[in-house]
């Protein structure tokens, strides 16, 4: 079942109306198995594997916890005599389970899916990825990355005494499974979502009109700005870059960055505004990343659930270990080596592939110079310097990541080579499809005009505090063109970020 | 027991201003968002981390190093209190 879908929207409504029903324990048994039919709507082998995941990960918490209660909590000023390193190492050993379980399948998956994990498999792999073979399905599970991630930082926490081992398995599946989440994420962590999970819902008419703001502001987003643009775009042009001159390269790149943006902004903002509607709060996963103004806010603005779980679970523990073993924060390992590690995990995490790598690496070097420039000069707070700096260091820091999309784009770094060198030579090039400037930049405007709206209100849905009418036009003129958006016979029902 | 905060705010705020900010006369007031506001980056919330354990003994989760927990100089006082 596509999210894009009438099925869905049938789906979601009748999913719904019986939910609005039911007390508070039978709506997580309702949600829990409209999420099993949804992800069983897709294959039954995701399935199969989402509940094997399940099962393991609810079993290993409770025998993670036993082993880490039976030790005693440090005492205070244990950690400066030492204490924090006999802390870490108070884990259990299943936790050390846990995460090669859940590493190894996310490794196998995707050298699976990728060109090397066909050398290293084997012609038998190959064969295997028959369409119609039943095991295809079982290598590809869509949003296995996703939960896989949750499952990770569920047993991280566990043993680490910040959330205890449910003991509600149903609520746990339904951690798992929850199905607005369940394909793209965001990536939800237990010890904010079982809580919500065990607290009765209050849906009023606020959360149902914030709820559907939030829908249609992700179908503008999606159909309106980014299959639009997407229709602007050669379909070859990060195939076959050589063909292509440097104007196209440019404007295809561009578009490309808003294309990519709108694409999962507007996915999660659907998804977020369906969780709504069932009263529970998804986070955020998108906060104007194109207006950051360093590469250090860009990472707190793009895909912001992906860099918290980076950020916690790969960053600071790396950085704590070298401070410890070289206290000056301004020594080079400590600027490089977390930044660049944290990027390359995200970066392997996307796919198996030198264009990734080179992704991942590109932004850990930009965020390693950030701080190599800022060295020892005295912070000043970005809201702050003067508005042509911060305007200047936006633009900059939106080029940066925009070239650096391109090892995204093509997934190779070959062909990503290709493509900045078409960039810099800016060459007539060969093929004659002509890109429409006009409407590229036309989309692109829409994109900037909904970020400003909600940058400089910090509110995602500002949209429901203007006046009436001015929301009335608005909301028709947003259905309008959703509506023509439909309307071109274009296939709508992927969104990029399911392939990972 | 847990630390008194009036013991704590001190200590941070010097290291704060001299070793992050690198300001030593910045009147930081102890309400004033650094992470939201740019001040300091929450990549730098590992030093922090590493600060408050060898100052204070007190050993802060990394996930508990966000802009929620840590933006202001009350919030990261609260926070050593709460884990200590």
């Amino acid at each position: 079942m596509d999210i894009l879908s009438w099925q869905f929207a049938a789906f979601t409504v009748v999913v719904l109306a019986i939910y609005y029903l039911l007390t508070r324990r039978a709506q997580n048994v309702w949600l829990l198995l409209a999420s099993y039919v949804f992800y069983l709507s897709m294959a039954w082998q995701y399935l199969a594997l989402l509940l094997l995941t399940t099962v393991v990960n609810y079993f290993l918490a409770w025998r993670i916890e036993r082993d880490v209660l039976d030790r005693p909590r440090p005492a205070v000023g244990e950690a400066a005599t030492g204490g924090a390193r006999s802390l870490r190492s108070r884990s259990s050993p299943f936790l050390s389970v846990g995460l090669l379980w859940n590493v190894a399948a996310l490794v196998l998956f995707h050298l699976a899916s990728s060109t090397y994990g066909q050398s290293i498999f084997g012609s038998d792999l190959h064969l295997a990825l028959n369409p119609h073979s039943i095991w295809t399905r079982f290598l590809f599970p869509v949003g296995f990355s996703f939960y896989s991630l949750q499952a990770i930082s569920y047993l991280v926490d566990v043993s680490r005494r910040q959330v205890p081992a449910s003991r509600d398995a149903l609520d746990f599946a339904l951690y798992m499974a929850y199905f607005p989440k369940l394909t793209a994420g965001p990536i939800e962590r237990a010890r904010g979502f079982l809580p919500a999970l065990a607290r009765p819902r209050r849906v009023d008419n606020q959360a149902v009109t914030r709820g559907l703001a939030l829908i249609v502001t992700g179908l503008v987003r999606k159909l309106v700005i980014a299959q639009t643009l997407q229709q602007m775009i050669s379909t070859d042009l990060f195939k076959s870059p050589l063909s292509y001159g440097g104007l196209q390269l440019w404007g295809g790149i561009l578009a490309y960055s808003f294309i990519l943006y709108n694409d999962f902004a507007g996915y999660t903002s659907i998804m977020r505004g369906v969780s709504a509607l069932f009263g529970l709060e998804l986070n955020q996963n998108f906060n104007q990343p194109y207006f950051s103004r360093s590469f250090s806010e860009f990472w707190t603005r793009w895909h912001i659930s992906l860099s918290n779980w980076l950020r916690d679970y790969i960053f600071f523990p790396v950085s704590r270990t070298l401070l410890r073993r070289q206290p000056n924060p301004r020594h080079p390992l400590n600027l490089v080596v977390p930044p660049l590690t944290t990027m390359l995990v995200s970066s392997l995490w996307h796919g198996f592939s030198l264009g990734m790598v080179t992704w991942g690496g590109l932004h850990g070097l930009y965020q390693a110079l950030e701080r190599l420039v800022q060295g020892s000069r005295p912070r000043q707070s970005q809201n702050r310097r003067p508005a042509l700096q911060q305007v200047s260091s936006a633009l900059l820091t939106f080029l940066l990541a925009m070239l650096a999309w391109v090892p995204f784009a093509t997934n190779d770094f070959s062909l990503a080579l290709q493509y900045w060198k078409g960039m810099v030579l800016l060459g007539p090039g060969v093929n004659a499809f002509r890109m429409p400037f006009g409407w590229i930049f036309a989309a692109i405007g829409l994109s900037l005009a909904i970020d400003w709206a909600q940058y400089h209100t910090a509110d995602d849905v500002v949209f429901l505090k203007w006046v009436r009418p001015a929301q009335a036009f608005l909301l028709a003129l947003a259905v309008l063109l959703v509506l023509a958006s439909l309307g071109q016979a274009v296939d709508v029902s992927g969104f990029v970020y399911q392939g990972f | 027991m847990p630390f008194d905060p009036a013991e704590i705010k001190p200590r941070l705020r010097e290291y704060l201003l001299t070793q992050l900010i690198r300001r030593p006369d910045y009147p930081l007031k102890d309400d004033e968002p650094m992470i939201s506001m740019g001040l300091i980056d929450s990549f730098s919330l590992a030093q922090v981390a590493v600060f408050v354990e060898d100052t204070f003994g007190v050993y802060l989760p990394d996930t508990d190093l966000t802009v929620d927990n840590m933006d202001t100089l009350n919030q990261m006082v609260a926070e050593i209190v709460r884990e200590s």
